[in-house]
């Protein structure tokens, strides 16, 4: 949490984490796509030519003054791809939830065991205890043919009392309710 | 101002660093940020920027170039970088380890003296930016259990 004391402003850095092509993106996109164009700010991505993420995507949302105080909610991607492990841990500094999208897909299942565990090692490297961080689960893609069942899915990367949704980020399906229970995942630590 | 925020005193030194700056180089915009990107002040003309986007991509641009830096043997991150447009160009200078001045101008002044006023800006600022560090992640007696219901409430409305 950052607090801006000469703007008044109290921001919050929400971090999308996942393997390559699980849909981080498109998650942001569709937030930033339904928030109140009064609410937001430009959505910035910084893309390849093969429009793959390559450093992050970033949108802000601001809410209305609370107690003085205006909230604003920074929303950042990071590349999937592994060979962006550096910018990965630079966009993870100073994050306050992340949200890890992960791509239901059988045949992906080992690269999201792998991208997990490597948010844990970069939450580590940041001095930050991986079990105590605040984390959502989003399992995306539900709608594609060959995916794991939520069980599997559950057993191989949720931990305990981590919120868990089922999405198709392409259709806007629990999207907002992922956001929603990550920001109040920090806000309720208040 | 609640107990538990920094001296108003402080913020007018950074918003009067950042007037001179902009004044003295003749620059378009100038913010100050922390390193990962969240603006602390601005100030200078309305130029139809974008702040907290243009705060949070510079601070992306210092640090992969730190990186860079790594590789090429360099023993500290580049102490600042230029890019030059064909209207307007950014310089961007580290404050110390922990902040970002980011100076954006056009053909009304030169990097030369952008290069020159940033430096004893920069000089000025490290004193304050020891001074703030111990609050920017303080959270405040405002920032409370309330506080975070009432955020909550109020996302619902953010939403079309």
């Amino acid at each position: 949490m950052f607090i801006n004391w000469k703007l008044r402003e109290v921001n919050l850095k929400i971090v999308y984490y996942g393997p390559a092509l699980s849909g981080k993106t498109t998650n942001i996109e569709y937030i930033h796509a339904r928030t109140n164009p009064k609410l937001r700010g430009e959505l910035i991505s910084l893309k390849t030519r093969g429009d793959r993420t390559l450093y992050f995507d970033f949108m802000q949302l601001e809410l209305g003054r609370i107690k003085g105080l205006k909230p604003k909610f920074n929303l950042y991607t990071v590349p999937g791809q592994p060979c962006y492990v550096a910018s990965r841990r630079l966009v993870l500094q100073g994050a306050d939830s992340v949200v890890y999208v992960a791509d239901s897909q059988l045949n992906r299942l080992k690269a999201n065991i792998v991208t997990l565990r490597s948010l844990d090692d970069n939450l580590r490297a940041l001095g930050l205890s991986p079990m105590d961080f605040p984390l959502v689960l989003q399992y995306n893609k539900r709608d594609l043919p060959g995916i794991a069942p939520i069980a599997l899915l559950r057993m191989q990367l949720a931990r305990d009392g981590v919120p868990q949704f089922q999405s198709v980020a392409t259709e806007g399906v629990g999207v907002l309710e992922t956001l929603k229970a990550a920001i109040n995942m920090v806000v309720s630590r208040l | 101002m609640e107990t538990g925020s920094p001296p108003e005193a402080l913020f007018v030194r950074i918003d009067d660093c950042l007037e001179r700056l902009l004044d003295r180089s003749r620059a378009v915009c100038v913010l100050l940020a922390d390193i990962s990107g969240q603006l602390i002040g601005e100030t200078g003309k309305d130029a139809g920027l974008d702040t907290p986007a243009l705060a949070a991509v510079t601070a992306g641009n210092m640090a992969a170039t730190a990186e860079v830096a790594r590789q090429m043997g360099e023993v500290a991150p580049f102490s600042y970088l230029f890019h030059e447009g064909q209207k307007r160009s950014i310089y961007i200078s580290a404050v110390g380890e922990t902040m970002l001045l980011v100076i954006i101008f056009d053909e009304l002044s030169q990097v030369g003296l952008v290069r020159i006023f940033a430096r004893l800006a920069v000089n000025e600022l490290l004193d304050v930016a020891a001074e703030l560090e111990p609050w920017l992640e303080q959270a405040s007696s405002v920032v409370d259990r309330e506080f975070g219901e009432a955020v909550a409430e109020g996302l619902d409305e953010a939403f079309i």
